[in-house]
């Protein structure tokens, strides 16, 4: 159906229920998605647009006809603003059956009546079942209204009056019934307590105020068992120590009932955590489960030993017996994850002791390293220092060095292990001395 | 029965209305002081009605609307001077007494009612021929 | 005519906010009603309470938000329902004075919801949280006060400090 139809429809449908459904007390609370968005109430003859939201017939039927531009072809859906062309008048069964069952209260409640029925009863209750309702009285003449429950089976008109034939006033025949037992100033009643004479309407307020009347004292809660006439109740009022410290308790009273909502409080709090925490011990469960299959053989074989055990007991253990397992179980988990736990624990400190000497093994080699060094260089100053003056004289002698040079390398490198000197001055490398072992060189790098 | 609408936003419909000049031509009104979050004093214009004495005249007028307002009705002052029964000669203010919309004031009244009133009050047979004061002279 | 069942519902909702927030109650024990509804406007912020004269007319305190230029200041409004409240939107106004490019010297609104977007399915609560929103987010390109905009948008800055001055001055009484 498209918006201007909708609209049609809407206006046509003026209806004059007896019954404002919105306007209802209802009894329970009930599902927030039960209820429209616009009126607030459980959905009223409820219409769909095409975002799939819900609203009351009558709800929409306003809200476009004041938020729609004029005449324009689509209207915002209230709830998301989709533009909808189309209002489908299909919703569920299930959602208006929902709706109707809820219960709610005759709307006549003022006047007295207390019936409480589902919403979808409510008109036809108030129609032809609510004793409370106003109707035309029978004689089309009166022109009053008279409750339904108090309509004569011959339609007689009730209003007419009639006198009192005790007090002389004049009563409405449908009420007559009513003054004629309670009403009537000229009816008198004896109070109980007192003796006195009093008119039967006034009893009530009499029964309040009469001296004589037994009642408790005040402080009857807190335990004062005293019973005395009301006319004497404030001389002990005034002595009794139970009265004195009645404020007392009081104030300790709602102390108590704040500190029970406080209790409550922390109680739901402390489910949530207590839902968690076993939440969380099950995940744990179930991944100790996945990952501990290693050691699950051997829970496995012990768990055999502890079924076969418990299968010689009757079987009316059987709920007890499986909790035992699990319990069991769960023990020898959390004894398996303690090993577990050492385990790691003694690998960590062995790493750490391993890395230790390690390290103090390396020292120890890196200072030896460093001795030899030292050795080598103090060699090679020495070779320096003995060839030096070979080179001199080389220099000088020309023709004969290499010879020379031939003869002079196996006495150094014999001085060398000998007599490690303890100089350390570097000198410059000098060319030909350039031919060395690859681990001197490599050496030297690194010092470098 | 309607619901009742609270002073302030009454008064911003009337402040709306006025600013808009969607009232009556010959009367006109707006806030005094922009800022005042009470919105109390107000200024209101009155043009003179036409076949009086008071014809092409332009009349100024302060309208204070109390905290009570518009249960009761804001009390007006002539800043123009103007010689006529219900206006105060020494200080300008306008007798509610003898204005009958300020007499029998009702809840739905608003300061443009009142001075479309006073304007009507002016031209009434028996003041519009009273002499006035030289125009642009000020209580 | 009588309040609308929607209007009584909304009040209701309102009013008992604090029961919405169970972990709020837990530091209130003991403590004045007063306090109590103190401690609700602190955690939403929001804080609503009609006239007993009037049911449709409320008297409302917003927080200034969080990391905003009003933040500590707290702000009284005034509510008004109209006769055709949900149908339009319901009018209101800031009673404390408030330095807000969308908010004018008198204290009316500029905000799309109270105008042309108002949706009969918005509510109260959620049409103060918009104007908490605003506050939090102000909108110098679609002005109500004007020199207040212009300013945001030429020195952004200083517009931020005169905010935060006249929050101190006006909303922390």
């Amino acid at each position: 159906m498209n918006i201007p139809d909708f609209l049609a429809l809407e206006a046509d449908s003026e209806s004059g229920d007896l019954v404002d459904l919105r306007a209802l007390d209802f009894v329970s609370s009930y599902d927030s998605h039960l209820m429209c968005p616009i009126c607030h109430c459980p959905f009223v003859q409820p219409v769909r647009l095409q975002c799939d939201h819900v609203f009351c017939r009558k709800c929409l039927g306003s809200a476009i006809t004041t938020v729609r531009s004029a005449d324009s072809e689509e209207f915002p859906c209230p709830s998301c603003r989709t533009p909808a062309t189309r209002i489908s008048m299909n919703v569920p069964r299930l959602l208006i059956n929902m709706c109707d069952e809820i219960q709610v209260r005759c709307p006549l409640l003022g006047d007295g009546c207390e019936e409480v029925v589902p919403r979808g009863h409510i008109q036809s209750h108030v129609e032809k079942y609510c004793g409370y309702r106003l109707v035309p009285c029978p004689d089309e003449s009166c022109g009053k209204n008279t409750r339904k429950k108090d309509l004569q089976p011959d339609q007689r008109c009730m209003h007419s009056y009639c006198r009192c034939g005790r007090c002389n006033e004049d009563i409405m025949e449908q009420d007559f019934a009513e003054h004629d037992k309670e009403l009537c100033p000229s009816l008198e009643t004896t109070c109980v307590d007192c003796g006195t004479t009093i008119p039967q309407r006034t009893l009530k307020q009499h029964i309040e105020t009469c001296p004589d009347v037994v009642s408790p004292c005040v402080a009857s809660k807190y335990g004062c068992q005293v019973k005395i006439r009301r006319a004497d109740i404030a001389i002990h009022e005034q002595q009794c120590p139970l009265v004195s410290i009645g404020p007392y308790f009081e104030a300790q009273n709602t102390r108590l009932d704040s500190l029970e909502l406080t209790m409550r409080h922390l109680q739901q709090r402390n489910e949530i955590f207590e839902d968690g925490l076993a939440n969380i011990r099950s995940t744990l469960r179930d991944f100790a489960r996945a990952s501990g299959n290693g050691g699950r053989s051997v829970i496995g074989g012990e768990r055999d030993q502890q079924a076969r055990g418990d299968a010689d007991e009757s079987s009316d253990l059987a709920t007890a017996f499986s909790s035992h397992t699990t319990q069991y179980l769960l023990s020898l988990h959390e004894s398996l994850r303690e090993e577990v736990n050492q385990i790691s624990h003694a690998l960590t400190d062995l790493d750490a002791r391993a890395s230790m000497t390690i390290m103090n093994e390396c020292l120890r080699i890196k200072e030896d390293m460093a001795h030899t060094n030292a050795a080598v260089n103090s060699v090679r100053m020495q070779v320096q220092w003995l060839m030096n003056p070979r080179l001199h004289n080389g220099a000088r002698a020309g023709g004969i060095r290499t010879s020379t040079a031939g003869n002079e390398s196996p006495r150094t490198q014999l001085t060398s292990t000998s007599a490690p000197g303890p100089s350390n001055a570097a000198g410059p490398s000098l060319g030909p001395l350039r031919p060395r072992r690859p681990s001197d060189s490599g050496r030297e790098g690194t010092k470098l | 029965m309607s619901a009742k609408v609270p002073r302030n936003f009454r008064l911003l419909e009337e402040l709306e209305k006025g600013e808009k000049g969607l009232g009556a031509e010959a009367c006109s009104y707006g806030l005094a002081d922009g800022e005042d979050m009470m919105m109390s004093n107000w200024n209101g214009t009155i043009l003179g009605p036409p076949h009086s004495v008071h014809e092409n005249r332009i009349y100024s007028v302060n309208i204070h609307c109390g905290p009570d307002y518009p249960d009761n009705p804001p009390t007006i002052q002539f800043v123009s001077r103007v010689n006529i029964p219900c206006v105060d000669q020494r200080t300008g203010k306008v007798d509610p007494t003898k204005v009958p919309c300020l007499a029998q004031w009702k809840r739905d009244y608003t300061m443009e009612t009142v001075l479309i009133e006073l304007r009507r009050y002016m031209a009434l047979p028996q003041h519009k021929k009273i002499p006035q004061p030289p125009e642009g002279s000020t209580f | 005519m009588a309040l609308p069942k929607r209007i009584i519902k909304e009040t209701e909702r309102l009013m008992a906010e604090p029961y919405d927030y169970p972990h709020v109650p837990l530091t209130v024990f003991g403590a004045s009603s007063d306090s109590l509804s103190l401690c609700i406007s602190r955690v939403s912020g929001i804080n609503a309470v009609p006239h007993e004269d009037n049911l449709r007319y409320f008297d409302v305190s917003i927080h200034g938000p969080a990391q905003s230029p009003y933040e500590g200041g707290i702000f009284r409004l005034e509510l008004f329902l109209p006769d055709d409240y949900p149908m339009t939107p319901p009018k209101i106004r800031f009673l404390t004075k408030i330095y807000h490019p969308n908010i004018d010297r008198l204290g009316r609104i500029c905000l799309d919801v109270l105008k042309n977007n108002w949706s009969p399915a918005l509510q109260i609560r959620t049409i103060l949280l918009s104007i908490q929103a605003l506050l939090g987010a102000p909108n110098p390109d679609d002005p109500l006060a004007n020199d207040v905009a212009q300013r945001w948008k030429d020195d952004e800055p200083a517009a931020i400090q005169t905010a935060k001055e006249w929050t101190r001055t006006h909303a922390m009484t």
